[in-house]
């Protein structure tokens, strides 16, 4: 399977301390061991890896062409009409998005929170928002009729002397999803320069030792570049915590400040914010679990963190449950005819009730699983429950943003909407892009944050 | 290495000497150096010949460059001529409007006319003069045509499209003159000789009836669409909405009746409308006399009919003398001659009906028509056939088979605009000269003389069927306007015929010109023998009657190469790029079928695969299929497009037959074949909206402020905005739209609104900066329909302007809602939040295709939209920033009703009122403030400039009205 470098270590089994039920590290192994298990990837051929990736290169090679032929020959190229002129691009958008709230969620928010569980996971959870935030921030660029002229929603000094309009939530979507890609990307960057210059260290061959050594910053592990890193590190995560919250708020405003019945709703920044958290989530299980189980990491990422996993999704999908109901009841309380029949009638029995109801099945059932420990700690239903929870926060943007604008006011004005191919095209095409930059991150990358992981250990054997 | 070797390298010549030491150089010789140099590079520079431009200082006098001409012209449409005023560019025709002193127009302009100009400027219209495609010249043309004819005429058929033009006349005079064995036909699918026949059964001799509907309280139209179809619709239209239009709660308004199979614009402004199949009109008509108390026999009167019948006879008795019943041209001379003595019997001769003399040539004389023709095509005797205009081959009944006949004929030239079926089957084609290139005259309904005079030299050397007749009398070598001016110079001799030829073309026609009526009294005998020929056929069971009906956006095919007309949506089904079968309801689920399904549609030995369209209103056991489509000449628009319709048509019946047979067409798998529909329009029903608010006049003198909930300035913490100067608004009556959708095609015309194909319409991105809604209401079995013209509203809290990130559109000093299209990126989030859904995108580079002629076609006053950005309608600010400046110009403020904007200049019946607010006098604020005024959605706060005086209606008291619950809920529609 692996290329020998060095043996690997077999993972203790059986042997639990005493005191932890539920521990978050197996075993206490020793600094080498733990080197060795978490830098072994790095430099290790796997044929699989590249069955993977060339799946992957596929997929974004698809994308690149599908992107080309939009910007080539037109939005037409996509399924968008009048009156639904927003459509996959921009619920595209919205989940890549929100897929990526949870890695900031695991990696500052629970760092704030001192939850230690975090250290194992956390690095790959960045990364994935990191890739997310690339993938959806790739739709405000192309949905654009004319996207050359993209930098107009930027404030810059322009010679035209005019502004963007400040009062549209497009300029602060544009500097929410800069801001959150930025500091996402320095806070994965600061915190892996302990494990990049582990590698450096550890590297066969003289390219990569340079290579790394390169990213790795002149890293020397001394007590003032520790200090130094604790400091950058902690108020990193400081400034990413709140962006947790408002990236997807502001997401949401896009919705939220049109007057449209189905979008004009106030509940949308923390219905969106959790749903970002909860879509998140899942899909950083359905990235762990490969890995988990692939790299043989179930030392380091136990049935506790699956546990804490599960327990996140299941209370954030309670609150996307509540989050339904109290929207269709306020609908209903309003009196306002356009509500109502935009939550009553065209959402449950309208042509796109099929994508309602696998919605509220996808997105209200399934985390009921994980009621049961058994389940949280199964990856086999963790996997398939996320992919369904994956899959419903998809249905459940298509739900908000494509049956909220095809019926509206007029009726008049009503009309059916269709993905042409392009639009499939371009979802896929991201997903295909995800995995490419997620398998050169599992393949060049440590993935598993060694110098948090040591520092768990240590702190598990001073207990 | 030794001295000398060294030296010997340095004088090697590898390095000239001194390079590696400063230069020994004066400034005496640097300047030296300097000053060859110069002296060298520009010995070097080769002078170029001298090209002097001259500015333009000879202009001629009139023509400023960027300041639009307009022209008088006429368009003649079956043979009837409308006077339009062309603004013409640069020398190029652009817009097409009506002429507001032509008594045809009265200022406004119809759908075709407003599509003309695209027409003129289409990329595939014939462009040489060709024999068996071999390229000739006019000189081959008129030598062969000469040689062609056999002395004295015989064999020699003319068939051309009608006509009432005085010049044409005179040459047919001469020609059969010189040829007395010619023989003239003249043809167009619709035009019918029913009403002249009529008119010959009860006064002895051919006359044509003219309507007066200023003069009508009660108007009775049994299947006809007189308000939006024909040669006087603009000024039926318009006498209509005069007597409509309500100022305030309780004043007076005329009342319409209207029995049809398929609904029509007139039927959408009907007060009681009614369901009847073509063919049974003719015992309504009985039916309406019996209760109208003329002589007859008072038969049965189906159940159906009965209510109507009785208020309908009602009204007409109590308002006799002021009462118009109107018989649709398609109705047999029979059913004509029924209703002139009805309205004789209530004294209507002479007010609302008069009668003059044909005006079109040969109206009435049956040797005229095509089946002569015909008869002489298949029995060898035509030697030489002129087909001048029209398209014969392709809309001629299907039985005459000109197609197969035409191309034994020796000698056969067609003159028309296309490489068309009919120019397939003749041997030469003769490009012909489009209306607005072409010198000629004409006559409209009412006789009227009318003078069309070219804006651009022919595009290709065109020639009018005037120059063709002169070809045969040796005349050739005389172009259009030397024929015509001498053949006025003749009809106007004397010393003053200069200044009337002047007076004429600036006006576009010679006032005074109308026939006068004839005073003759019909024979009230004849009426009980008519009676009893008004029966209904019975038809055998299974079978469907099928009426044929012109196009409201192709006419008869004669448009179906224009894009503006095939991509405007049939006012009632909303259908572009094709037709469909039209059915009712009930007999739709009796047939099993669902719109888009594909049927074999069969009449006699003659079948055709049609979509079917279910369309609520449309009569029971009966289906309408428009003709003009199903093209297969060299239009490359039309090709394919739409089913023909002609291929239906015989002879015996050639506007509504009984005994079609429609049977479902199936795929493989036994699923029902489909067809998209290209309908712009996909629901039909208010869904209880307060969208076009209705009220009967007794409603509206009871209760003044029933659309209350839907006026008045919204609730707002903010302060209200100050508006001060011009402030541009928009009324809008619909009481007054038919939904002919003029406007449209206007708008089209005015702001180079691209056109996008079937496909593109499919997936709902038809780009109309106004659409005309259209909403179903009643119940099935009394279906009624209300429009309303829907465009920018210019809203004061524009929705649309909070959500562009880019400050694209901004509210302008003046009250616009502003697109400014070059800062435009298209994120379309403005659409989104636009409640109205006015605004179009530019999905694709929809300018791309344009041919150069196309591209003349384009109003240089309006920017032509690039792919990405979004549009609307503007008010028409090119025309109100123009009234400015000619306005500033001249010291003065901008008078009231100066800006008219494109929509409301072509609107037949005024329904359209555009001016500003800052005129306290002006027409559009006392619109405003009537108590019917109301805005859409009104409770979203978006203070739209646009606002619309809702719809009252004048019902019959005695017949049932439809309670408001049920006219807002209505059948779903298509």
């Amino acid at each position: 399977m692996f290329g020998a470098a060095s043996p690997r270590p077999a993972p203790p089994r059986g042997k639990v301390y005493l005191g932890d039920p539920d521990p978050v590290m197996i075993g206490r192994p020793g600094d080498a061991a733990l080197t060795d298990q978490l830098l072994s990837p790095v430099w290790t051929h796997s044929r699989v890896w590249w069955l993977f990736f060339a799946v992957a290169s596929a997929g974004t090679l698809m994308l690149f062409i599908c992107m080309g032929y939009t910007v080539l020959l037109g939005i037409g190229t996509w399924g968008t009409t009048i009156p639904v002129a927003w459509a996959y691009a921009i619920i595209n958008f919205v989940w890549w998005i929100g897929i990526g709230h949870a890695g900031t969620f695991i990696s500052a928010f629970l760092l704030l929170l001192e939850q230690h569980w975090r250290a194992s996971v956390n690095r790959v959870a960045e990364a994935m928002t990191l890739f997310a935030v690339m993938q959806a921030g790739l739709f405000p660029l192309l949905h654009l009729g004319r996207p050359w002229f993209f930098y107009w929603l930027a404030p810059y000094p322009s010679t035209m002397r005019v502004w963007p309009q400040f009062r549209s939530a497009l300029p602060w979507d544009m500097a929410a999803v800069l801001t959150y890609f930025t500091v996402s990307l320095l806070f994965w960057y600061v915190g892996l320069l302990p494990d990049l210059a582990s590698v450096r260290d550890r590297a066969p061959g003289r390219l990569r030792r340079r290579v790394y050594g390169v990213f790795a910053l002149g890293w020397r592990g001394s007590v003032r570049h520790w200090s130094h890193y604790r400091i950058a590190y902690g108020l990193l995560a400081g400034l990413a915590t709140p962006l947790v919250v408002s990236v997807h708020s502001i997401v949401s405003l896009d919705f939220a400040i049109a007057q449209l019945p189905g979008w004009h709703s106030t509940i949308f920044p923390p219905y969106f914010v959790v749903g970002a958290i909860y879509s998140g989530f899942a899909m950083v299980l359905m990235l762990i679990l490969p890995i988990r189980w692939w790299y043989d990491l179930k030392n380091v990422i136990t049935d506790r963190h699956l546990d804490a996993m599960a327990k996140v999704l299941l209370t954030t999908g309670w609150m996307m449950a509540y989050s339904y109901a109290i929207e269709t009841f306020i609908a209903w309380y309003s009196g306002r005819e356009f509500e109502r029949y935009v939550a009553l009638v065209s959402r449950p029995f309208g042509a796109y009730a099929v994508i309602y109801w696998l919605m509220l099945a996808f997105n209200v059932l399934t985390p009921q699983l994980f009621w049961s420990r058994r389940m949280r700690t199964s990856p086999v239903a963790l996997f398939l429950g996320s992919l369904l929870i994956v899959i419903g926060m998809w249905l459940e943007r298509f739900v908000v943003v494509v049956t909220a604008l095809y019926r509206d006011f007029l009726p008049s004005s009503w009309h059916f909407y269709m993905p042409s191919w392009v639009d499939w095209g371009i979802l896929f095409g991201t997903l295909g892009f995800f995995c490419f930059l997620f398998l050169l991150f599992l393949r060049y990358v440590p993935f598993i944050p060694l110098s948090e992981v040591k520092e768990l250990r240590a702190k598990l054997t001073e207990e | 290495m030794s001295e000398r070797f060294r030296v010997l390298l340095d004088q090697a010549g590898e390095f000239p000497r001194g390079v590696s030491e400063p230069p020994e150089l004066s400034r005496r010789e640097f300047l030296k150096l300097l000053g060859a140099s110069m002296a060298l590079a520009s010995a070097g520079c080769i002078e170029k010949p001298a090209e002097k431009i001259l500015p333009y200082t000879f202009q001629p006098p009139e023509l400023l460059p960027g300041v639009a001409e307009h022209y008088a012209t006429s368009m003649v449409i079956n043979g009837y001529a409308t006077g339009l005023v062309v603004t013409s560019h640069a020398g190029r025709p652009v817009k097409v409007e009506g002429n507001p002193e032509h008594p045809a127009s009265l200022g406004a302009a119809g759908v075709y006319e407003q599509a003309s100009v695209l027409q003129l400027y289409d990329p595939q219209r014939a462009k040489a003069i060709t024999q068996k495609s071999v390229a000739r010249t006019w000189a081959d043309f008129a030598l062969a045509l000469t040689g062609a004819v056999p002395a004295g005429g015989a064999g020699l058929h003319v068939l051309m499209e009608p006509t009432g033009s005085p010049l044409i006349a005179a040459q047919i005079a001469r020609v059969r003159a010189a040829f007395p064995a010619a023989r003239f036909h003249f043809y167009a699918p619709l035009a019918s000789d029913a009403p002249l026949e009529g008119a010959r059964l009860i006064f002895g001799q051919p006359l044509l009836p003219q309507y007066d509907l200023s003069a009508a309280d009660i108007i009775v139209a049994l299947d006809s669409d007189l308000l939006a179809s024909g040669p006087f619709q603009l000024r039926h239209a318009r006498e209509f909405a005069n007597r409509r239009r309500v100022r305030e709660p309780g004043g007076a308004m005329n009342r319409l009746y209207v029995a049809e199979a398929a609904f029509t614009p007139t039927g959408t402004a009907a007060d009681h409308r009614l369901r009847v199949r073509t063919r049974e009109i003719g015992s309504l008509l009985a039916a309406l006399l019996a209760e109208a108390g003329g002589p007859g026999a008072s038969a049965a009167v189906p159940e159906g009919w009965a209510g109507w019948v009785r208020a309908a006879a009602a009204d007409l008795r109590a308002h006799a003398g002021r009462a118009l019943v109107v018989t649709g041209e398609r109705q047999p001379s029979e059913v004509h001659a029924a209703a002139y003595l009805l309205n004789a019997a209530l004294g209507n001769l002479g007010r609302t009906l008069t009668f003059t003399e044909p005006v079109l040539v040969d109206d009435g004389v049956p040797a005229s028509r095509l089946a002569p023709l015909a008869a002489a095509l298949g029995s060898g005797q035509v030697q030489a056939l002129l087909v001048l205009g029209g398209n014969p081959v392709y809309t001629a009944p299907a039985d005459y088979d000109l197609a197969g006949t035409l191309p034994k004929v020796p000698f056969t030239a067609y003159l028309g605009l296309h490489q068309n079926e009919t120019a397939g089957a003749c041997q030469w084609l003769v490009p012909q000269a489009h209306y607005l290139e072409a010198w000629g005259d004409a006559r409209a309904r009412d006789g009227t003389v009318s003078l069309a005079q070219p804006l651009i030299a022919p595009l290709y050397d065109g020639k009018t069927p005037a120059e063709v007749l002169a070809t045969l009398v040796g005349e050739g070598n005389l172009s259009a306007h030397q024929l015509l001016r001498e053949e006025w110079m003749r009809a106007h001799p004397g010393a003053g015929f200069e200044a009337l030829w002047e007076a004429a073309l600036q006006r576009g026609f010679l006032p005074g010109t109308a026939l006068p009526p004839v005073a003759a009294a019909p024979n009230a005998a004849a009426l009980p023998a008519l009676v009893g020929r008004l029966k209904s056929p019975t038809d055998a069971d299974g079978t469907l009657e099928i009426t044929f009906r012109e196009d409201p956006s192709v006419h008869d095919g004669t448009f179906a190469n224009v894009a503006w007309l095939q991509e405007l949506p049939d006012p009632l089904s909303k259908q572009t790029w094709g037709n469909a079968a039209l059915m009712g309801p009930a007999t739709a689920r009796k047939l099993e079928l669902n719109s888009g399904e594909m049927v074999l549609l069969a009449l006699g030995r003659r079948a055709v695969h049609v979509p079917v369209l279910v369309l609520p209103g449309h009569a029971e056991d009966a289906i309408t299929l428009t003709l003009g489509y199903g093209r297969r000449g060299g239009e490359e628009v039309a090709r394919g497009v739409g089913v023909n319709a002609y291929w239906l048509r015989t002879s015996e019946a050639p506007y509504a037959a009984g005994g079609a047979r429609v049977r479902r067409l199936t795929g493989p798998g036994g699923e029902p074949l489909r067809q998209v529909l290209a309908i712009t329009q996909m629901h039909g029903s208010m869904h209880e909206r307060p969208l076009v608010l209705t009220a009967t006049r007794e409603e509206y003198l009871a209760r003044p402020d029933f659309a209350k909930s839907q006026q008045g300035r919204s609730l707002s913490i903010y302060r209200p905005f100050t508006y001060t100067g011009q402030q541009w608004a928009m009324s809008i009556d619909l009481s007054l739209c038919t939904g002919c959708s003029a406007c449209v095609v206007a708008c089209q015309a005015e702001n180079n609104v691209p056109v996008v194909g079937r496909e593109q319409v499919i997936k709902g991105r038809e780009m109309h900066w106004l659409r005309i809604d259209r909403y179903f209401t009643g119940s099935e079995d009394d279906a009624g329909a209300v429009v309303q013209p829907m465009l920018c509203q210019h809203c004061e809290k524009a929705p649309c302007e909070y959500v562009c990130p880019v400050n694209a559109t901004v509210h302008s000093p003046d009250g616009l809602n502003e697109m400014v299209y070059n800062r435009c990126v298209g994120t379309r989030f403005c659409s989104n939040n636009c409640p109205y859904k006015v605004r179009r995108f530019n999905w694709f580079d929809f300018n791309a295709h344009k041919s150069e002629t196309e591209q003349m076609a384009m109003n240089p006053d309006v920017t032509v939209r690039e792919r990405g950005v979004m549009e609307k309608c503007t008010y028409c600010v090119q025309r109100i920033r123009r009234a400015e400046i000619t306005a500033r110009k001249e010291n003065r403020a901008i008078r009231p009703g100066e800006v008219v904007t494109a929509c409301q200049q072509t609107c037949p019946t005024r329904a359209i009122t555009f001016g500003s607010l800052g005129d306290a006098d002006s027409e559009v604020v006392r619109q405003r403030v009537e108590p019917r005024s109301y805005s859409v959605l009104h409770e979203l706060g978006t203070e739209p400039r646009t606002q619309y005086l809702a719809r009252i209606t004048n019902p019959n008291p005695t017949l049932p009205v439809r309670t408001r619950r049920e006219v807002e809920r209505g059948p779903e529609g298509l």
